[in-house]
């Protein structure tokens, strides 16, 4: 049964993994302090937070859609946590209150974007846009656009704490919501719908795939996950900050992309999208320890999507044209 | 008589894989005529105008249009030569002005800029030429049916068309819109220009034709003049005298069970009328009309994509009302839809995952899905149905239409579902694996299922089905049961819309 990978399909496969290692091998050269143990746990913590909200974009691209709100969302919920823990003066009672109402409200947002779309068929990018304008507003509503500043307690280890004084707990969130969200899409009826309503909607649809409920329940669960991200973020930085998580969106959707997401659905998978993050984070950090000015940076990221897509698409033309 | 035709189509042959679409075929058309294209479903009428657009190239034989031989260089070319096809879908940009669509291809300029003047002026000229009420300025998507196919007619002229196309114009068109097309096609007449018209409707043919051309099985049959023809022998030749005996005997005969398990009750839908009948247990019902008479749209029904407007079904005595598919699924009833690739397949996914789609949660163990279980279903189905592919992790986009329809198949066998629904499920397949869907329905009848079958091929009906009910223009026509089978009488109905007055035998 297991046919012998020929270069191409070995390429296609494991172009991100060739990629990884590639850009490992460059950097390591470029700095000596880049292949040591503290730089790799110092990356898996920055990449905890937008990893996190790779996964929910991977789940909604997989159907098909895109969601622009997770940076807001993200904000909002952080707010919302800040707000409420801060009243409580940074009691276990406080945090626990705080993580559900943040994640209530996502969760209420995220159901709201995907009904627009699914029950009254706006489109994807635009109820998405909408709703990352109104979480937008709300989060810099919630205090006039003020940092709610010093947030204390057994809430800062959430975000900010580091096992064994080494490992930041939001990168192990990071890694077991992986596993897991890998697991559901392998291993659930619902994680195999994604990928059905994704490749072709109608037929879904005629195969008894409810996709309507399908598409309301991903775009809640995306705002679920940036919603607990903005909780981490609030966390990791002892702050409230309405204006967080700006820009993030695109970054997940870059993410997704390199780790072998299609954009119009169907293709996709959580651990090719936490290669992608742990890629555009290698980046950042390599040119943080070599000292070039951020610029370089994002012109890297824009030629690294080009070469990531190009790579994918070249080896699957070959494949097609030898037919 | 060399110049009194604008198109010669000469001895025209064309191939498809496993079929001939058209053998040897003669159209001659006269200038200035209306010259009707008629013949069943698969008789070769679109093969042979998609020849001529320049859509499909032809195996053999010569085309000659305005005394000049056409060689093939696609469809922008035929355009250029003077020939305009107006096709059912019409090709309009709806958010454009009737202007902009008419001149789209070929914008008067004036300094290098477009003259929107004369783009608007000369629409309005030309509309009124034709005697047709329509703003020139007016967009697209606030115009009706009727006044769209105008659009189009005058896109053709304003394109220099000598001869214009039209497939089905009538079949959208309400009674009002379709006076106003003949009017129009009587003034375009008086220009000198020459009109195909292709209808499933007779009664139109007598009204706007001159001459007639019939195919049958791709091949021509004849060529007359209206005058010289009626209702009657129109559809003589149509249906001609071709299958007669030999075409039932190989099927066993096995007694279809009294048990009544689905029944409609004057169902209508957008598109049908007051169906009813009754599915038995072990039955095959055949469904026969031509396109667009409803057949797809009762299986929808049925299975919860569109719902009744009005009227009942019933399961097994119980009324039902089913608001989405899964309802369906839910209650036993599995549908084949007519466009594999669109509908039936999710093409960039593998065998196994699209054969499992429906049974999923068969599969599942304490909520996890048990692959090893799933791969071993999947590879069953494959070595039963004899599933031409390396493994079930193929994607079945790579398959072909006939392994494709298999999984479709192997898909609702392993729901287990007792009604199955297949619309048009040979479409496209070649003879071997026809052969092969045929018996595996014959196989589940056995086994006590019931199939509703919607096809345009009445030999492959008459072959499987147990009965057959006509349908036409959302109207159920007559119901045939199989000792009563008779090709004659059965066609006559779908295409006339009512029974013939001889008795059947």
């Amino acid at each position: 049964m297991k046919a012998k990978l020929t270069f191409n399909e070995i390429i296609k496969r494991y172009n991100l993994i060739i990629m990884l290692l590639i850009f490992i091998g460059i950097s390591a050269i470029l700095s000596p302090n880049f292949l040591t143990i503290n730089n790799f746990l110092n990356l898996l913590q920055q990449a905890s937070i937008p990893g996190i909200v790779a996964i929910a974009m991977t789940l909604v691209i997989l159907l098909g859609g895109i969601d622009l709100s997770v940076g807001s969302v993200l904000a909002f919920a952080g707010m919302i946590c800040a707000i409420i823990v801060d009243h409580f003066g940074g009691t276990v009672t406080g945090m626990v209150l705080g993580i559900v109402a943040a994640l209530a409200v996502s969760a209420v947002l995220g159901l709201f974007t995907g009904v627009l779309i699914s029950r009254y068929q706006l489109p994807d990018f635009i109820a998405s846009l909408a709703m990352m304008e109104i979480a937008r507003g709300a989060a810099l509503l919630t205090t006039s656009g003020n940092p709610v500043f010093g947030l204390s307690g057994p809430f800062k280890f959430l975000g900010g704490g580091f096992l064994f004084n080494k490992v930041a707990v939001s990168g192990i969130f990071w890694i077991v919501l992986t596993i897991v969200f890998a697991l559901i899409l392998k291993y659930t009826v619902f994680g195999r719908s994604l990928f059905a309503i994704g490749g072709n909607r109608e037929a879904a649809m005629l195969s008894g795939i409810r996709t309507k409920i399908n598409y309301s329940l991903t775009y809640m669960l995306s705002a679920i996950l940036a919603g607990f991200a903005g909780i981490l973020t609030a966390s990791w930085m002892s702050t409230g900050q309405p204006t967080a998580g700006d820009g993030y969106e695109l970054d997940a959707i870059a993410a997704s992309v390199i780790g072998g997401a299609s954009l119009s659905g169907g293709a996709g998978s959580i651990w090719g999208t936490f290669g992608g993050v742990f890629l555009l984070q290698i980046l950042t950090n390599i040119f943080n320890l070599v000292g070039l000015p951020s610029y370089y940076q994002r012109i890297a990221k824009g030629l690294i999507i080009v070469l990531a897509l190009l790579l994918n698409r070249v080896v699957s033309q070959q494949k097609a044209a030898k037919k | 008589m060399q110049n009194d035709n604008i198109l010669e189509m000469i001895k025209i042959d064309k191939v498809f894989p496993g079929v001939k679409a058209l053998d040897q075929v003669d159209f001659m058309v006269k200038r200035g005529e209306v010259h009707c294209l008629i013949g069943a479903n698969g008789a070769g009428k679109s093969t042979l105008m998609k020849i001529l657009s320049g859509a499909y190239k032809e195996d053999g034989g010569k085309i000659i249009f305005d005394g000049k031989q056409l060689s093939w260089h696609g469809t922008e070319a035929r355009r250029k030569e003077g020939i305009s096809v107006i096709y059912q879908e019409l090709s309009l940009f709806s958010e454009l002005t009737v202007g902009e669509n008419v001149y789209i291809n070929h914008y008067p300029k004036k300094g290098g800029k477009i003259d929107w003047k004369k783009v608007y002026e000369d629409t309005q000229k030309l509309a009124d030429s034709l005697n047709i009420r329509i703003n020139a300025k007016a967009r697209i998507a606030d115009l009706n049916i009727g006044q769209r196919q105008l659009t189009e007619i005058m896109k053709a002229i304003a394109c220099n068309a000598k001869l214009i196309v039209m497939d089905e114009p009538s079949s959208t068109l309400s009674k009002n819109e379709f006076q106003i097309l003949v009017q129009v096609i009587q003034d375009l007449k008086a220009k000198g220009i020459t009109i195909i018209y292709i209808s499933h409707h007779l009664e139109e043919l007598f009204l706007v034709g001159d001459r007639i051309t019939v195919l049958r099985d791709g091949r021509f049959v004849t060529c007359k003049g209206t005058h010289e023809l009626d209702e009657n022998t129109l559809v003589e030749y149509m249906t001609g005298v071709t299958m007669s005996q030999g075409q039932q005997e190989e099927r066993k005969l096995h007694k279809v069970s009294d048990e009544v398990v689905l029944e409609l009750k004057d169902l209508c839908n957008h598109k049908v009328n007051h169906v009813s009948f009754q599915l038995h247990k072990g039955e095959v019902l055949g469904l026969y009309g031509l396109v667009g008479s409803g057949r797809t749209e009762i299986l929808q029904s049925i299975f919860g994509v569109v719902p009744p407007s009005s009227g009942e079904i019933y399961l097994h005595g119980k009324p039902v009302t089913f608001k989405c598919t899964k309802d369906a699924i839910q209650n036993g009833i599995g549908l084949a839809p007519e466009s594999r690739k669109t509908q039936g397949l999710v093409l960039p996914l593998p065998v196994w995952e699209n054969m499992s789609m429906v049974a999923l949660r068969k599969f599942r163990i304490g909520g996890k899905l048990h692959y090893k279980r799933i791969f071993e279903e999947c590879n069953s189905y494959k070595g039963r149905l004899r599933i031409k592919t390396p493994d079930v992790h193929t994607i079945a986009g790579n398959l072909s239409g006939g392994n494709q329809q298999k999984i479709i198949l192997a898909k609702w066998m392993m729901k287990d579902c007792d009604i199955l629904l297949l619309d048009e499920p040979t479409q496209g397949i070649d003879v071997a694996a026809k052969a092969e869907i045929y018996k595996l329905i014959g196989e589940m009848t056995q086994m006590g299922k019931s199939v509703i079958v919607v096809s345009s091929e009445l030999e492959e009906l008459l072959r499987i089905c147990d009965n057959i009910h006509v349908m036409y223009d959302g109207e159920q026509v007559i119901q045939v049961n199989r000792a009563e089978f008779s090709s004659d009488y059965i066609l006559h109905a779908s295409v006339v819309g009512k029974p013939s007055a001889q008795a059947v035998n």
